[in-house]
């Protein structure tokens, strides 16, 4: 049954997205081939408004992404759609699993379709030597690698704190989106309040760290400062979207107000 | 033991009661009609009937047991509300039902499809509203569920309609399953009512049989209804 409901799930929110990637493949092989379009003004003007294009268009996606999944759950679960959502003989654990890894997937999707535009609008020799340059150097490698960790973890985190959101607020009888958006936004910024104050913590045992929170954070800056950063920052994240996972999943198994 | 009960049932939104101590108790093989006026709250206990809402207080049993996942596999409840995915085409509705309900007759629903002139190449968002409440009726009644249950079927269709959907629901039922019809159109589904439920301000105030009903009374259930309903007012 989880399949299933996975599956038709991805379809819903995969036949918008699917244009939407499909934009910013164009655009990302336009701008490579207009660095062939030396000698014309078009070619002059396609190469400055391009590069601007090609990256609206990669946060259009992850922006999109995110948009498509709280959408799909708040139909789902909560509007017309939930009149046969909540009749199906499924339990609702199986229906937020369902949610939840639809999400996951149509997130690694949307970002794995941003990472392949901007090598093909973006990537060339010099970016490979400055690229290889860096990674020869293993800790310049592993925060590179952690940071896109950490971009990925922030936007599960973000989508998951508007799935929380979103079953939290239709708990209430009135005010539903508002209340959902109210609880988002001050859960957002609560959550990374608290990010704030782990990495503040581990200052008291890290003197690189404990740096960065007094007057003169330029001598904070090291490799070794990013490493521990990065390691915080991935795990904080990491243990907030299980927490807000198992949160958002004791809520919804207690049952749904349906409009 | 009864097919369908509701022990104690409460439900409130903020302070408003909406249904307050109802107890009831569905058998099998019967066709019900839960009748009341608009707002009495007739679709809130289906609505909690099918988990839909979160119960305050009370319990809901089918077969014995706990509303859940073996309920929902046994009944067939038909919304007010048309509530299939819009980009789907009818055959893509059909073939979710047929992977989610064991009891879904495929063969059936083709059968019906073609008695309402509808095509299984169309897409869902493209037909009315009245064209979707039919694919809805197909996709409820296509199924060999134990317990139907309408939500007000006939709302919103002409007379002629009217007849076509109870003469659909009739013929396409499965032996020894109850129905439950949730309307304010009694005169409507009198003729097929086994027994009556009237609701009114949260609360079931009359139950029985259709036919000792009239007897008793010496007048239609929809007579009654008003009698009940409608004169208190006009006093």
């Amino acid at each position: 049954m989880l399949r299933k409901l996975i599956k038709y799930d991805l379809l819903w929110m995969n036949r918008t997205l699917i244009i939407f990637y499909i934009i910013t493949f164009v655009f990302a092989i336009l701008m490579r081939l207009g660095e062939n379009l030396t000698d014309s003004v078009i070619g002059s003007l396609l190469r400055h408004i391009l590069p601007g294009f090609v990256i609206g268009a990669m946060i259009n996606v992850i922006i999109n992404a995110a948009i498509r999944i709280w959408v799909r759950f708040r139909q789902n679960c909560y509007k017309d759609e939930a009149y046969l959502t909540h009749t199906l003989p499924i339990t609702r654990a199986q229906l937020y699993d369902s949610k939840v890894i639809a999400a996951l997937i149509s997130t690694v999707i949307a970002v794995a379709v941003v990472i392949m535009c901007f090598f093909v609008a973006f990537w060339n020799n010099d970016m490979y030597e400055y690229f290889c340059s860096l990674v020869e150097n293993a800790d310049m490698g592993f925060i590179i690698g952690g940071i896109l960790i950490t971009a990925f973890l922030e936007i599960i985190y973000v989508i998951a704190v508007g799935l929380f959101s979103l079953i939290v607020g239709h708990r209430r009888n009135n005010n539903r989106v508002l209340c959902s958006v109210i609880i988002g936004m001050v859960l957002y910024f609560a959550l990374q309040a608290i990010l704030l104050a782990v990495i503040y913590c581990i200052g008291f045992f890290d003197d690189g760290i404990k740096a960065m929170f007094e007057s003169s954070p330029e001598n904070a800056i090291s490799l070794n400062n990013y490493r521990t950063l990065i390691i915080s920052a991935d795990t904080v994240y990491l243990v907030l979207n299980i927490c807000l996972y198992a949160l958002g999943k004791h809520y919804f198994e207690k049952g749904v107000n349906v409009d | 033991m009864a097919l369908l009960e509701c022990k104690h049932l409460c439900k409130s939104f903020d302070r408003r009661v909406v249904l307050n101590d109802v107890n009831l108790k569905i058998d099998k093989g019967k066709i019900i009609g839960l009748l009341g006026k608009n707002g009495a709250g007739k679709s809130t206990l289906i609505k909690l009937v099918n988990d839909l809402l979160t119960i305050d207080s009370g319990q809901i049993l089918f077969k014995g047991k706990p509303i859940g996942v073996k309920s929902k596999a046994h009944i067939s409840y038909l919304p007010e509300r048309t509530y299939l995915d819009k980009t789907m085409t009818i055959k893509q509705a059909f073939k979710m039902f047929s992977e989610f309900y064991a009891d879904f007759d495929l063969e059936r629903a083709h059968t019906l499809l073609a008695d309402l002139d509808l095509t299984e190449d169309m897409k869902i968002a493209k037909m009315s509203k009245g064209m979707q409440e039919k694919l809805q009726l197909i996709l409820v009644m296509s199924r060999d569920a134990d317990l139907y249950i309408l939500d007000e079927p006939l709302g919103g269709v002409d007379p002629a309609t009217r007849d076509h959907i109870l003469d659909t629901i009739l013929s396409n039922f499965k032996e020894g399953s109850s129905v439950i019809i949730s309307t304010h159109l009694i005169s409507d589904v009198e003729r097929i009512l086994d027994d009556v439920i009237f609701i009114d301000k949260g609360q079931i105030v009359l139950t029985g049989s259709a036919d000792k009903l009239r007897a008793k009374h010496k007048a239609s259930i929809n007579d009654i209804f008003r009698s009940m309903f409608y004169a208190k007012k006009t006093h």
